[in-house]
């Protein structure tokens, strides 16, 4: 190296700031470097390699290298999963409506309440969005069983003489998913809520405005992006659920997650599993680039 | 108090009472003397979390989680925070759609993760177990650490670094001795993070371990799926409070207090 042990001074200035910068390039590289590669080589190229897999042909157990689009059409024309997939959605929907409706008023009152253990309350929220999904799970089971607390409880006030089906139905898959999901709801709603200032409402009503218009001219608008944002996380989740459903609602009520499961574990069908899997991507992108327009179109606006 | 404000009040209540009910109902249930998890309780026992303390697979199901969620945990961390570094202390082409990138594990489902990985490794004829499950595990902590030191290197003065360098410290002194104990709160809450994860990961690690691993999501799971009985309860509860325990650290002693 002779232009490194070239004598400091004597070198020209402009030729030391490019040696900097290349000093400084080589340490964002080479920081840069472990991430990138950790993530090209376990997440972008594993994807590439189920794309390319959902393009094989399989016939009787034997996966053949030859290209072919019948997987997408058996997808997207069967019935049977034409079924899954509209109800994954509709579970979707579901969900994050009523998790919407559950949650705002929650997230309001977070938001506003001068009340002095606000952060005990706020600790509740957060907890149970990190503890075990399948513990939580599993403990509706308990609870909505046949012999279950619920069915006991209702029993006893008698309300109901015997116990009814709640467990691995619509209702109670729909039930845990909001369970397990309406943290992710309530947290971006409370984040976009605090932001308003009380002074606008105030404003609104000194205007002649009702507690409900005001409501819905100042408050619900204003709070949009934290609604877009909790309602996407939380379409996003249900959509790709697997435990849930599985628990609380067995074979009756699979979605789409536990599909693609049993074509890879159960029917070995790797490629038609891969292009199930395919499609659910392409959902979720889908939505992501919705998202992101309707941010840059709110960005603009204001 | 107006009628509007009870009503408010009620509805708190009750959406608390939903997020809690479940938990409670699985502590309560871990106390239940009578083999078969059915209401009213009857006698109250220790005897389950003893049983759950002694059973192998538990404890198997335990050295299976802490290896792999340690291991996960710190070659995340090590990544999360060097990707994090290079990315907001640098303008760059892209920087938008990088940071998407390095953040999208956290939104793209599990299922997808897990069988690309799977088809990975087969075609690798990797075959599955711990290795692989780490990987994965690594993948899906590295946005929340990259996000959690991003947030704390934003803050950073870099005032401080400048000055240990004009006093004669070389580059890597400076890290040492100044940028690393400074952005040292958001890597270990980054690293918490990254570790409940990968400790309460359930999809991703059962579709990569293969037959005779177990963690202990999937140990619950594999017990639960046919019976419910005090002690996965008793376990379950064990588990509970430890996650709770992590995230209640990571929230009171270093989360920095802004805000709430």
């Amino acid at each position: 190296m002779i232009e490194g042990s070239a004598d400091f001074v004597s070198v020209p200035i402009s030729k030391r700031i490019g040696r900097c910068i290349d000093r400084a390039r080589a340490k964002f590289l080479l920081q840069l470097a472990p991430g990138t590669f950790w993530m090209i080589l376990f997440f972008i190229i594993p994807i590439l390699i189920i794309v390319n897999y959902s393009f094989y042909h399989y016939s009787e157990g034997v996966v053949q290298k030859t290209y072919t689009l019948e997987n997408y059409v058996r997808a997207v024309t069967q019935y049977v999963y034409f079924k899954i997939f509209a109800k994954s959605l509709k579970y979707g929907l579901f969900v994050t409506l009523l998790s919407l409706v559950a949650g705002y008023p929650c997230a309001f009152f977070l938001a506003r309440t001068k009340y002095r253990r606000k952060e005990i309350l706020f600790l509740a929220l957060i907890v149970p969005f990190w503890t075990s999904i399948v513990v939580r799970t599993y403990a509706w089971k308990i609870l909505l069983g046949t012999n279950g607390m619920l069915n006991h409880f209702l029993i006893q006030l008698g309300l109901i003489q015997t116990p009814i089906q709640f467990l691995y139905t619509e209702k109670a898959v729909i039930v845990g998913l909001i369970h397990v999901l309406i943290p992710f709801m309530i947290l971006p709603l409370y984040a976009s809520i605090e932001k308003i200032s009380p002074m606008l409402e105030e404003a609104a009503q000194d205007l002649g405005a009702n507690r409900l218009k005001t409501f819905l001219r100042v408050t619900l608008p204003l709070s949009s992006p934290g609604i877009t944002t909790g309602c996407l996380l939380v379409f996003i989740l249900t959509v790709g659920a697997y435990i849930t459903p599985d628990l609380l609602g067995g074979p009756k009520e699979m979605m789409i997650s536990n599909v693609i499961q049993r074509e890879y574990y159960v029917s070995f069908n790797w490629p038609f599993g891969s292009s199930l899997a395919i499609l659910l991507l392409f959902i979720i992108l889908a939505l992501l680039i919705i998202y992101n327009r309707i941010f840059k179109l709110e960005k603009i606006k204001g | 108090m107006s009628i509007r404000a009870i009503f408010l009040k009620a509805w708190i209540v009750f959406v608390y009472l939903f997020l809690f009910a479940p938990i409670l109902a699985v502590i309560i249930m871990s106390f239940c003397s009578s083999k078969y998890s059915t209401f009213p309780l009857g006698e109250l026992t220790f005897k389950w979390y003893r049983m759950a303390a002694e059973d192998q697979n538990i404890l198997s199901a335990i050295k299976n989680s802490l290896i792999i969620s340690v291991t996960a945990t710190a070659i995340a961390s090590v990544i999360g925070m060097l990707a994090a570094m290079g990315f907001v202390r640098n303008k760059f082409r892209g920087k938008e759609i990088f940071n998407a990138f390095f953040l999208s594990p956290m939104i793209i489902p599990e299922i997808i993760i897990g069988i690309a990985l799977l088809s990975f490794a087969t075609l690798l004829k990797m075959g599955g177990g711990l290795p692989l499950i780490i990987i994965g595990h690594i993948l899906i902590g590295l946005p929340f650490v990259f996000t959690v030191v991003s947030t704390r290197l934003y803050g950073f003065d870099r005032a401080l670094e400048e000055a240990a360098m004009d006093l004669g410290a070389n580059e890597i002194k400076t890290f040492w001795r100044i940028t690393l104990p400074l952005i040292m709160p958001g890597i270990l809450g980054g690293a918490l993070l990254a570790f409940t994860v990968s400790f309460d990961n359930f999809l991703i690690t059962y579709l990569l371990a293969g037959p005779g691993i177990t963690t202990i999501p999937i140990q619950i799971y594999s017990m639960v799926r046919f019976e419910l009985t005090p002690k996965i309860h008793a376990f379950s509860t064990v588990i509970v409070l430890i996650s709770m325990t992590l995230i209640l650290i990571n929230e009171r002693l270093i989360r920095p207090r802004a805000g709430t």
